[in-house]
């Protein structure tokens, strides 16, 4: 009953995501005076987005605990990198981190790889403080930085969420091989950052 | 690192009891850590939960008093974001630690946040039943909280909690990083 419900759910929240309209994100120019520039900050780079959503396809992919580790754990470690932005410490290639993020990651969904947890942790957690960084750096000064960072962080675990609701079609034939190919769209973005960020 | 003083009382025109309340349910860097403590009680049982429970609004309202002597504080966002980090890191983990241990946080954070609440009323002439009324709004949550969490069965609503702790204590890194900033 439970399955068949979970099942149900599933189908209907990735019928609403396919449905959905033409993203109308642009760059925030209210600065961090609020929940809404935080939370419109993760959502507004489609590398960023692409790069969170292979990490909940892969979550949902390898299963449990894999698929409850990464949405606890990755805020956490994206939000070390964006401390590190904050204080503008040195972290060198951040754009080629970032691109590289969507290619290994779109690619570790293609071919489903599984290695062990604890590799496939540090994997994504090396990736989440190139992220983090480079929104860090980015931050503008603002009044209220609770708001900002609670609407920063909800909006990539947000984005994490999408990912691991695609990613649970994946106990179905048919949507193996559409998880797979999401994976490989999402490298193929990430390959065309790479290139930029190579260029 | 002193910064302007933001704090401000909130008038609701119900009265300072309510006030207090207003003021409370308005303030999120001290809503998240208690629900934060509230997720990491509750994991770790009954006897946490009730120490959680009895200690915080008691210290709250103690420490208010001292803040209340002391005038108004300009704290820097780092040392807001400490509570955040350290409860919601905690919550996350689920780390196992013993009663006392689970009632020395409570007493820290109700020592910290009742300070914190103390000193924006000492400039208002009510300051005593705002203090009550924000004590009291800080007793029903953690209390449902803590309650919410211990009645949790299924294995979705303790994972669901343990990422709330997660993003108070990511919220928390990034408001320590703003304060350092």
């Amino acid at each position: 009953m439970r399955r068949s419900a979970l099942r149900g759910m599933g189908l209907f929240t990735t019928a609403l995501l396919l449905s959905a309209g033409a993203a109308e994100a642009h760059v925030g120019t209210g600065g961090a005076s609020g929940f809404a520039a935080g939370f419109l900050h993760p959502i507004t780079g489609l590398d960023h987005v692409v790069a969170m959503i292979a990490v909940g396809l892969w979550g949902a992919q390898l299963g449990k605990p894999a698929i409850w580790m990464l949405p606890i754990t990755f805020p956490l470690v994206m939000a070390f990198g964006g401390f590190l932005g904050l204080l503008g410490m040195h972290v060198p290639d951040i754009e080629i981190g970032i691109a590289l993020s969507g290619v290994l990651l779109g690619a570790a969904v293609l071919t489903e790889t599984r290695p062990p947890l604890f590799a496939a942790a540090i994997l994504v957690g090396v990736f989440a403080i190139f992220h983090g960084y480079a929104h860090g750096a980015e931050l503008p000064l603002g009044e209220n930085a609770l708001f900002f960072s609670l609407g920063f962080v909800i909006a990539t675990g947000l984005l994490h969420a999408v990912g691991i609701v695609i990613g649970l079609l994946y106990q179905w034939p048919w949507g193996k091989i559409t998880v797979r190919a999401a994976g490989g769209a999402i490298g193929a973005v990430g390959a065309v950052f790479l290139w930029n960020a190579l260029a | 690192m002193p910064v302007e003083a933001g704090a401000h009382l909130v008038n609701t025109g119900l009265g300072p009891i309510y006030d207090g309340v207003a003021h409370f349910a308005m303030s999120p860097e001290a809503i998240l850590p208690i629900v934060a403590l509230a997720i990491f009680a509750g994991f770790r049982g009954m006897t946490h939960a009730r120490a959680s429970v009895l200690i915080l609004p008691v210290a709250w309202v103690a420490f208010g008093l001292g803040g209340m002597l002391l005038g108004p504080l300009a704290l820097n966002p780092a040392f807001e974001s400490l509570p955040l980090l350290i409860l919601g890191g905690l919550a996350a983990a689920d780390i196992r630690m013993p009663a006392w241990g689970t009632g020395s946080l409570a007493l820290l954070l109700g020592a910290f946040e009742g300070c914190s609440f103390g000193s924006a009323y000492s400039a208002a002439r009510d300051g005593l039943p705002a203090l009550t009324g924000s004590a009291g709004l800080v007793f029903v949550l953690i209390a449902l909280v803590s309650a919410a969490v211990l009645k949790a069965k299924w294995d979705w609503t303790r994972i669901a909690m343990r990422v709330v702790g997660s993003w108070t204590a990511a919220s928390g890194m990034l408001l320590l990083g703003w304060g350092l900033r």
